[in-house]
């Protein structure tokens, strides 16, 4: 072994179905083919014997970083992206709730719900505060959440056109995203929020096709919610960048698929970005969860193969698929930063978008600065998954980054608290890799269905996907 | 640094915007630019149509010399952009091989006569050609052959300045461009017109080298580590931060299609534009006849009647003949791509950038830079991806821009 370079501790080796070795580094972001004649020797060099291995193979291994230089500290390095990202001064991060009162009653909410609205002195005081923190600043970036951020189209407009006005003063850029329950983003509310220009993303929750999304997200007084969605949706997508997102369960993995097929068959794979989430029981809302008959909680252990199966499911129906080793690099939630926060509707500051509505859990007001060494801050501040166990000494820790920091302060189990890829590495590495760089593989990675397909429901447009609820 | 620079001290201040920018050239390409830079060596320098200096491409290249992509710069200092565009992937042609196969396919297509080449010419933005001297029976004549396609484009009388047509420019149509880039610029004035920016640019540079040495940071240091030394982040990576610029803009998730035939640039950006909106059956054959595209292209009309068609009458399209920077990524922040006209030649804009820098002295706004991201359909069944700026010396760039919208 040249003592130059060493193994990297991030390498994953996976088979590839025409029985070549992948090996990818979780790290660096990088794979190798080697053939199966090859597959020993690199076996051999990154176990630290590879005594007489050929010399090309080597230095293929050192070119795709699977060796690195003696001198990396790859877990250094990490800690202090980590911390690097947590004291950022370049970026103002704003997650703005202008009400946490909502139109649907979706069974699984975490959210404390409340009424109110905005009032026009927080609003000011909102701006006033992005006043103040901009200068800089080279970005600021903007989430739209709520409750139902849209129950507050008016705040939105007046203050996005503030934010912007500043931003362009100062030279910062200025990015916009939401999340909404997609039933009042109708046509002239989407003409509306096109004009302010800026979004980058504008998610949209749907959870399956009609019947399964209808029996976790009604509206509040009762009603269906997915056509007027569905609709509202297929405006959308032509003005704004959309994104839907399917909460899943153990009930509803087939609505999710019929979904994916639904939103295909409208002719939006192309141009909307589709991923799935586990619902989780964390956050005041939802404590109960456990007693409701339309939700059966997966830990990421059971989401792990359904989210996979669902991602395959959407790539060959020609969605992007939003791969672990394709998203933005070494980053980690919002929570543990110091240059982000969340507002609440009365300019409460919260650190975690889980814990608003959680009075015991605010960091301060946006009228007056950020008590730094109060508790409530200095928890997340605490919280560095590069330095503590077991997350530093997982080798997943490059994908996930620590994850949900909100899941590690709650001291949710393991199976909640570590990343849904852990559960399924190698497959969803051998997927990724086929689907950006051999697409040929793709067929041979197994169904992307399962066996025993029900029939068909009418609304998926001859799908062979169903409901189960 | 003059208005009028060495290639050397080009070479030197394309590097260092380059760098502000090129991790968002890499998250735009998904390819890994961390250790490429713009290479010093001597660049290709592009001649008009009428012999004077027009471009002078810069190879970017990794730090074990591989070249990624091309820097196109002035060749007439500020009276044209810094940065013209940006075109990262495999290189169209190799300029040493590309000569010498025009000049051997020339030998061929004109037996018995002398030929010798003058060197590279932009026939038609953004084509880039060889211009050959043929010298038969004491008559001489310049043959214009495509750089890329090792083609024959066309024949002018030697002398000729410019051709005695614009093709494809004066008649509204868009498909196979030929036309003097020099004929089309503005008559020069006392200033240059990129004077302004070319001096922003350099007294920017300058602030940020100083500020830079004051915390004993030296730009891309002489002495180059190797790559896998550079990790974990140098002192110097960490400072340069700093100083990138604040950025925004738009990149949609569109593929590259070329072109089929020479005049088929409209019916590849149709082609995108419908993969895009979900229509994925139509080959650039049907959408030729869908366009009525003709021997020298087709026009917007055709365009706009057959896009409608072509999406069972689910879109429609308008045209803003001179949309301003604001109207293209206002719409383009909308997400759907549109088709766009530069003299002659159809090409998708897929997203745009504007990277905005700030005096590291005082914290305020000192530069702008804003680029188009065009999926550009030229060369014939090739296409290449290109990052330009959107502000051109000639008044006919990015006009006739056809917007998309669902129909009511």
């Amino acid at each position: 072994m040249n003592a130059d370079y060493l193994p990297s501790r991030y390498v994953e080796e996976a088979p590839l179905p025409d029985g070549r070795t992948l090996l990818a580094n979780l790290l660096w972001r990088t794979f190798l083919e080697v053939s199966p004649q090859e597959a020993p020797a690199a076996r051999a060099i990154l176990r630290g014997d590879g005594a007489g291995a050929p010399e090309a193979l080597r230095q293929r291994l050192v070119d795709a970083r699977m060796l690195i230089a003696a001198s990396v500290d790859e877990a250094g390095f990490m800690s202090r992206r980590y911390e690097q990202t947590r004291y950022a001064t370049h970026v103002l991060g704003l997650t703005l709730a202008p009400t946490l009162d909502c139109n649907l009653a979706c069974v699984y909410c975490y959210e404390n719900k409340r009424p109110g609205r905005m009032s026009a002195e927080t609003e000011q005081q909102v701006a006033d505060y992005v006043r103040r923190m901009l200068p800089g600043r080279k970005s600021v970036a903007v989430t739209w959440h709520g409750g139902e951020p849209l129950l507050c189209r008016e705040t939105i407009l007046r203050l996005s056109r503030a934010f912007i006005a500043m931003s362009d003063h100062e030279g910062a850029s200025y990015h916009a995203f939401m999340l909404t329950n997609g039933y009042l983003l109708t046509p002239p509310v989407v003409e509306e929020l096109a004009a302010l220009g800026h979004w980058r993303r504008v998610q949209v929750t749907i959870d399956g096709t009609a019947a399964s999304h209808d029996a976790k997200r009604p509206a509040k007084g009762g009603g269906a919610t997915f056509a007027r969605i569905s609709e509202n949706l297929c405006h959308a997508a032509t003005r704004l960048p959309m994104v839907v997102r399917g909460n899943v369960d153990l009930l509803n993995p087939a609505g999710c698929h019929a979904l994916l097929e639904h939103l295909a068959a409208l002719g939006l794979a192309g141009r909307i970005e589709v991923y799935f989430a586990p619902v989780h029981p964390f956050g005041q809302g939802c404590r109960d969860l456990a007693d409701k008959a339309a939700v059966s909680v997966a830990s990421n252990a059971q989401f792990a193969p359904i989210e996979l199966e669902l991602r395959q499911h959407a790539c060959a129906l020609g969605f992007s698929d939003r791969g672990y080793l394709a998203r933005p690099w070494l980053q980690q939630c919002q929570a543990t930063s110091t240059h982000s926060v969340v507002i609440e509707p009365d300019g409460s500051l919260q650190r975690c978008t889980l814990e608003m509505g959680e009075d015991d859990r605010r960091i301060g007001h946006v009228s007056r600065p950020i008590e730094v060494n109060s508790e409530n801050v200095l928890r997340w501040l605490r919280f560095d998954p590069t330095r503590q166990p077991p997350c530093r000494e997982c080798r997943v820790l490059p994908v996930c980054f620590g994850y949900c920091p909100h899941r590690h302060l709650s001291g949710a189990p393991e199976e909640f608290a570590c990343a849904e890829i852990r559960y399924r590495l190698r497959e969803s590495v051998v997927f990724e890799y086929a689907a950006r760089h051999r697409p040929d593989l793709l067929a041979a990675l197994g169904p992307a269905r399962p066996a025993a397909a029900p029939a068909c429901p009418p609304e998926c447009g001859g799908a062979p996907w169903t409901n189960e609820t | 640094m003059p208005l009028a620079p060495t290639a050397e001290q080009q070479a030197r201040m394309l590097d260092f915007y380059y760098a502000s920018f090129s991790h968002d050239v890499s998250l735009m390409t998904g390819l890994d630019l961390a250790n490429t830079s713009v290479s010093a060596q001597v660049p290709l320098e592009i001649a008009d149509l009428d012999g004077s200096p027009l471009f002078r491409d810069f190879a970017i290249a990794g730090a074990d010399g591989r070249r990624v992509g091309v820097l196109r710069s002035s060749a007439r200092g500020a009276a044209l952009p810094l940065i013209d565009a940006i075109m990262i992937g495999q290189a169209l042609f190799d300029p040493e091989v590309a000569e010498r196969d025009c000049q051997a396919r020339a030998a061929a297509e004109y037996p018995g006569a002398t030929v010798r080449s003058r060197g590279f010419v932009c026939y038609g933005y953004p084509r880039i050609g060889v211009s050959i001297d043929v010298t038969r029976g004491g008559q001489v004549i310049r043959a214009i052959y495509d750089a890329h396609m090792t083609a024959l484009v066309r024949e002018l009388p030697a002398g000729a300045a410019r051709p005695a047509t614009d093709a494809g420019v004066r008649r509204g149509e868009e498909g196979e461009p030929f036309y003097s880039y020099s004929a089309q610029l503005p008559e020069a004035g006392e200033v240059p017109p990129f004077a302004d920016e070319w001096q922003r640019a350099a007294r920017h540079m300058t602030n940020v080298t100083r500020v830079l040495a004051h915390r004993g940071v030296t730009f891309r240091p002489a002495t180059a580590e190797p790559p896998s030394d550079r990790l974990p982040p140098t002192r110097a990576e960490d400072a340069l931060e700093d100083f990138r610029p604040a950025m925004q803009g738009v990149t949609l998730p569109i593929g590259l299609i070329g072109q089929e035939t020479p005049v088929f640039c409209a019916v590849a950006t149709i082609k995108m534009i419908l993969g895009y909106l979900g229509f994925h059956d139509p080959t650039q054959a049907v959408i030729a006849q869908a366009v009525r595209t003709g021997a020298t292209g087709t026009t917007n009309d055709n365009m706009i009647r057959g896009l409608n068609e072509l999406t069972g009458g689910k879109w429609a399209a308008t045209l803003v003949d001179r949309p301003t920077l604001g109207d293209s990524s206002q719409y383009l922040g909308g997400f759907v791509p549109a088709k766009s006209g530069i003299p002659g030649h159809a090409r998708l804009l897929r997203g745009y950038r504007e990277y905005v820098y700030r005096d590291p002295t005082t914290g305020l706004p000192s530069l702008r830079q804003s680029f188009y991201l065009v999926n550009d359909p030229y060369p014939t069944r090739n296409g290449q991806y290109a990052m330009e700026n959107a502000q051109k010396p000639i008044d006919d760039f990015y006009r006739n821009l056809l917007k998309l919208q669902p129909a009511t």
